[in-house]
């Protein structure tokens, strides 16, 4: 089994969880980095070596982010095209993305990010 | 210059009710700080927590902008390091509050620029919802760069179409400012 990724939050990157003996991904926190390929072009490539010729796994995926760049949008579109395909292949994929319930802003993009995926159980929750 | 007149620029420019300023070198590295002390700085105003976040994240792609694109690099740096000049200015009008940015750039960039920002300057939010998505599917994955999401986002999360001014200056180069409001 793979090492699990844990990466502590810095002042301009998420925290990172990637638990995968567990299926259990999770990002938190803010996403502003210097270089977003640099930052999640190694998580990408993590997650499809986890997720090649997987068809039978529960994975669950949350996103807990307040506050992420145009930069980072796109490398975030990456992890969920990730986890739906997975869901297309037989995988029971969960994905939440978590916001702040005064936030409608992170709100209205956590549903938008969804509108695309068609596969795996999407759900946006607002946080207690 | 005298101290007493630094003292004046600063009541003038909180009388145009500027609540942030930074006009210098910019970077990458300095992209974090100034941001920290920009949140900083719209709290103490007691701007609403909803209001300082989209301002904060105009600025954050503001200024990755014009690291991107200022003319004005410092000589001898790597461009992964790269330095460069530009202006920031936050401030309230009325209810609303803006955000600005200018640079220079190089004139062969101008025409590329301005055609993008007329075309984003009339949409509505419905169309540039479409045209963020469409373009994020563009490009490579994994793209440094941005994958020109910036400027739409920055028209999105804008309460009014975005404003921009092109002032040619010397040495082959062009000022870009741009304004969003919130």
């Amino acid at each position: 089994m793979m090492d699990n990724i844990v990466l502590a939050a810095t002042d301009r990157t998420c925290a990172v969880d990637f638990d995968f003996a567990a299926g259990r991904f999770r990002v938190a926190g803010e996403s502003y980095p210097e270089d977003a390929a640099a930052f999640f072009g190694p998580l990408h490539r993590s997650l499809d070596q986890y997720l090649d010729g997987r068809t039978a796994t529960e994975l669950g995926f949350e996103i807990a982010l307040v506050y992420f760049n145009s930069s980072s949008a796109k490398a975030l579109m990456g992890l969920l095209e990730r986890f739906d395909a997975a869901a297309a292949r037989g995988n029971d994929v969960t994905i939440t993305w978590l916001h702040d319930p005064e936030d409608d802003a992170m709100e209205d993009m956590a549903r938008e990010f969804g509108e695309d995926i068609s596969h795996a159980s999407y759900r946006v929750q607002a946080t207690a | 210059m005298f101290a007493g007149d630094l003292l004046a620029q600063r009541r003038q420019l909180n009388d145009a009710g500027i609540v942030f300023l930074y006009h210098g070198y910019v970077s990458e590295k300095l992209l974090a700080g100034i941001g920290a002390a920009l949140r900083r700085r719209l709290e103490a105003e007691g701007i609403k927590p909803v209001v300082a976040r989209t301002l904060f994240a105009i600025y954050v792609e503001q200024l990755q902008n014009v690291i991107r694109y200022s003319a004005e690099e410092l000589r001898g740096e790597p461009p992964d390091d790269a330095i460069c000049y530009g202006e920031v200015v936050i401030g309230a009008e009325g209810a609303k509050h803006f955000v600005i940015c200018g640079n220079m750039m190089a004139d062969s960039l101008v025409a590329r620029l301005e055609e993008r920002l007329s075309r984003l300057k009339d949409l509505s939010k419905d169309e540039l919802k479409d045209l963020y998505k469409e373009q994020m599917k563009l490009g490579p994955e994994d793209d440094s760069k941005g994958a020109g999401l910036g400027l739409i986002d920055i028209a999105r999360k804008a309460s009014e179409p975005i404003e921009y001014a092109f002032t040619p200056a010397q040495n082959g180069q062009t000022y870009f400012s741009i304004k969003a409001v919130v």
